[in-house]
């Protein structure tokens, strides 16, 4: 384990039991987000994206899920702790910023009410002295009133100025991890650049390590450090960024960037058929009736991790332990 | 706000203006001459003669449209007219009447947020356990047995077999127990379930989830984030039932020999007294669009996006 | 296909299953009434007051010596035509108000609008008491009361799922084809708002039941000696010290009525939820 982690995600499994069967959201997962860094995860939707954040969240505790594995931040598993002082880790060490904007804030309070509301939760801070730390906050995310936006209710504000709002009540406690699940999805194109090169820019500032969760390839490539790809519940691939777009690993990676509008290509490739259904998922690879590479190996392979280089990890049965073979195929 | 509160109450005056052309017109449904009912209720053989002359003291000889705008100046001066049983204002008569029917809602009213607030919490809170299909039951039931059986019913347990209560009438507290329980059963059980519902919608809400993101206190969240959330389409519901219990009560009040608004306006039904059944009309409506509006301007006090539309 | 699948959702609910079987006892008992009923229901026997159950007369008699099983039957009878006669009258009312207000729009619907307006500004019960108290007691005029305040929450729910039917793209389609507004109407509209109105009126019919039963209790409505089931409460209240009974099967009657249109307009309207996803 890294130094600079500042959580760290051991072998993360999340199923809920519905009826007879069992709902396998996340299977296996471990990755490490380091300070002032930015950690892509990636993949279409439904894959587990968000119940991965809820989970890292600890907002998933007691509603049925059953949860595997540790989610460490600042040595201890939040999982071991007791509900009040995972309360008390939630929104000051690790903040976290919802999908819509729009839906995520009361309807009835105002954006100041809810800055004071999380801050007074968890500093013990007069609201005077709260309203002046959001408004510095505020500033920061590129708000041009800061005062005004106080002021207002959800109802008045447009999705990209409560994004801001949002990003700024989440830094403004200075959390050891953000996790962005979708932060730009429902915004228009122009302000999710802006959002983002915020985001990007306020890491160093906050010291803060960054879960940037998307569908979208081209934002990934812009602002992680390092991209996870997610498929039914699993991480099939891990790498640095750079390596990950140049030598993509896995056959559903290469599926996903195929996909993928481009300036040179006329004609996108899309992945073929549907994910399978999560529940009652087997051990074995979920991408096999999709993948175009399938090969006589992929029937006894169960979703072991294997290496193809160095610090790119990949769960597919041609990288399998003891097949390195490969590996000089692709270089 | 006062924008708001201004434009409410210019909407309510050609409201008020229609209720009173509807209440001034049902006294000409009647089938049988007024004046004939008067002569009659007050012991005078229906000679022609004496028709003839009753009609004139009633203005009933006048145009229609004459008689509406002689009668709504009067209730403009709160002169409702003579009750032709006891030959007293009729105003008075309601307003004897009124103070224990006010009595009888208000408790009831404690009992339906008694029973029906933590009921609806819990069995949201608890959703699908043994508690919240008790409350679902309570409120499936509760809703469905007519007033008047659940009153024999309590009588005859609390007050016969048991002794506990006293059958009828008005007096001691306990008096009140047992009416005011009646006539709050059954908002009480649709309480609970409007509660419920609402309660689990705003549990699913995106800023709930939000608010336990940003580690806010479990109490603040259910208060704040989920409750208040929640209880604004209740409010409203709330007030319109407020008006209905008012006139519930009649069913109430007649079980348990309520000396109310209620027991006494059906006797005046059966006497035809119309005089009276028309103030009764008018004053019951007066007390529901002023409580509805009552409860437009807490919403609107509660809820921004209503105060600050237009603005 | 529809139909299909709309029974067999439906019959897939125990709930729907049991509500249904009482529905078809009250119904049958009530209609069976004067080929079944064991004695004249208001044929008075005074040597036979205060009967327990028995052979004769198998829930007893009332005050009068009249079987009670009998009245029950013919009360069941005439609370539940009373009460589907209320509805069918609302609901005529109601869809031609609300479909002509809604569809045609402009003055119409403005007229229309503000008529429920200052109707609904009276409490409902309220309005119906003192119509009554005008024209006296009586079944018909216990009728008149009853639609003439009920049929204004029809128009105006008819009217809010018309406005929002008109605007569909088949039925702009169908205008700009040149479909007659009649033939709009009944071919496009009506089958798009049936089933919601038939959830409306089943969920309704227990209230107005309650309501029926409520106004005979306090003597306006059904008038003695036609046996009803608020109307024969009423006559046992004086019992209630030496023959509960008299008191406890009609209430019995109505409550079992009223939960089960409930528990089926419940479903219905599930169902119907579940069909239009």
């Amino acid at each position: 384990m890294n130094d600079d982690a500042a959580m760290n995600v051991q072998n993360l499994s999340v199923s809920l039991p519905v009826g007879p069967g069992l709902l396998r959201a996340v299977n296996g997962v471990s990755f490490q987000i380091r300070r002032q860094k930015i950690l892509g995860l990636v993949g279409e939707s439904g894959c587990g994206k968000s119940v991965t954040c809820l989970a890292l969240m600890g907002l998933l505790k007691g509603r049925g899920w059953q949860i595997e594995g540790a989610v460490d931040i600042g040595g201890a598993c939040i999982y071991a702790l007791a509900q009040e002082d995972l309360r008390q880790l939630r929104g000051k060490e690790m903040a976290m910023i919802m999908q819509n904007p729009m839906s995520a804030f009361n309807p009835l309070l105002t954006i100041g009410q809810h800055f004071i509301e999380t801050l007074q939760n968890h500093c013990r801070m007069t609201a005077g002295e709260a309203v002046e730390l959001a408004i510095a906050n505020l500033a920061r995310v590129g708000v041009p009133q800061p005062a005004r936006l106080l002021q207002r209710y959800p109802f008045q504000c447009s999705g990209g100025m409560l994004q801001r709002a949002m990003i700024a009540i989440a830094l403004s406690m200075r959390p050891a991890v953000l996790i962005a699940d979708e932060p730009t999805t429902s915004l228009d194109v122009t302000i999710q650049y802006q959002i983002l090169s915020h985001l990007a820019s306020l890491r160093e500032h906050y010291q803060t390590g960054i879960l940037l969760v998307s569908h979208d390839l081209g934002v990934i490539a812009q602002m992680a450090d390092e991209v996870a790809v997610m498929y039914c519940g699993y991480i099939v691939e891990q790498a640095p960024v750079d390596e990950l777009f140049d030598h993509p690993a896995h056959p559903y990676t290469r599926a996903l960037m195929a996909s993928r509008p481009q300036m040179q290509r006329k004609r996108l490739r899309p992945i073929d058929g549907q994910p399978p259904p999560l529940w009652n998922l087997k051990d074995r690879c979920p991408f096999e009736d999709r993948c175009h590479e399938v090969a006589d190996s992929c029937g006894d392979y169960r979703m072991e991790p294997g290496i193809c280089a160095p610090g790119h990890q990949v769960r597919c049965a041609k990288y399998a332990t003891g097949q390195e073979v490969i590996l000089s195929e692709l270089a | 706000m006062g924008k708001l509160l201004l434009k409410r109450v210019l909407y309510l005056i050609p409201i008020l203006l229609g209720v009173s052309i509807i209440t001034f017109i049902l006294v000409h449904l009647v089938p049988v001459d007024p004046a004939q009912a008067y002569l009659t209720l007050a012991n005078i053989p229906p000679t022609d003669k004496a028709i003839a002359a009753t009609r004139t003291m009633l203005g009933l000889d006048k145009p229609l449209f004459v008689q509406y705008v002689t009668w709504l100046g009067r209730v403009l001066r709160l002169d409702f007219g003579i009750s032709y049983a006891t030959r007293e204002p009729v105003l008075n008569e309601l307003l004897y009447y009124l103070p224990a029917t006010i009595k009888l809602t208000g408790a009831s009213l404690l009992w339906v947020l008694a029973i029906s607030l933590p009921l609806g919490f819990f069995s949201s809170l608890y959703k699908d356990s043994v508690l919240d299909h008790c409350c679902r039951l309570f409120a499936f039931i509760g809703a469905s047995m007519p007033s008047f059986w659940v009153g024999f019913l309590l009588i005859y347990f609390f007050a016969l077999k048991l002794n506990l209560l006293p059958v009828m009438g008005m007096g001691s507290i306990w008096h009140l127990i047992l009416p005011s329980f009646t006539l709050a059963l059954s908002y009480a059980a649709t309480y609970t379930r409007l509660l419920r519902t609402s309660l689990l919608e705003n549990l699913d809400q995106t800023f709930v989830l939000y608010a336990r993101a940003r580690g806010i206190r479990e109490r603040l969240v259910m208060g704040r984030h989920v409750l208040k959330n929640a209880l604004l389409p209740v409010m409203t519901a709330f007030g319109m039932s407020l008006g209905y219990m008012l006139a519930g009560s009649v069913i109430v009040e007649n079980v348990f020999a309520w000396p109310g608004v209620g027991r006494y306006v059906i006797s005046s039904i059966f006497n035809r007294d119309y005089p009276v059944i028309q103030c009764y009309a008018l004053l019951t409506t007066l007390i529901f669009i002023a409580v509805n509006l009552l409860v437009d301007i807490a919403y609107g006090l509660i809820d921004p996006r209503i105060r600050m539309d237009g603005s | 296909m529809f139909k299909k699948d709309f029974f067999h959702q439906l019959l897939r609910r125990r709930l729907t299953i049991i509500s249904l079987v009482i529905l078809s006892v009250i119904l049958f008992l009530g209609i069976s009434a004067p080929y079944l009923a064991p004695h004249d229901p208001s044929q008075v026997a005074l040597q036979y007051r205060f009967q327990p159950p028995s052979h004769q007369f198998p829930l007893g008699t009332d005050n009068l010596g009249r079987c009670n099983l009998s009245r029950l039957m013919f009360a069941t009878r005439v609370s539940l035509s009373t009460a589907l006669i209320v509805i069918c009258l609302t609901m005529i009312i109601g869809i031609a108000v609300g479909t002509c207000s809604g569809y045609r729009g402009g003055w119409v619907d403005n007229l229309f609008m503000r008529l429920c307006d200052i109707v609904m500004a009276f409490p409902s019960l309220v309005l119906t008491l003192v119509i009554i108290g005008m024209l006296g007691p009586g079944f018909l005029n216990i009728i008149i009361a009853l639609v003439s305040v009920q049929w204004v929450w029809y128009a105006r729910i008819i009217r809010g799922m018309v406005l929002s039917l008109k605007e569909r793209n088949f039925i702009l389609a169908a205008r700009a084809s040149g479909t007659s507004d009649l033939a709009i109407i009944a071919r496009h509209i009506m089958p798009g708002i049936i089933p919601q109105l038939a959830v409306l009126a089943t969920l309704d019919l227990g209230g107005v039941i309650m309501h029926i039963s409520g106004l005979s209790f306090l003597g306006l409505g059904i008038q003695p000696p036609t046996p009803e089931l608020g109307a024969m409460l009423n006559d046992g209240k004086q019992f209630i010290r030496n023959d509960q009974t008299l008191m406890i099967y009609p209430g019995l009657v109505i409550l079992l009525a009223v939960v089960s249109f409930n528990l089926l307009g419940d479903s219905l309207r599930d169902v119907f939820e579940e069909l239009r996803r």
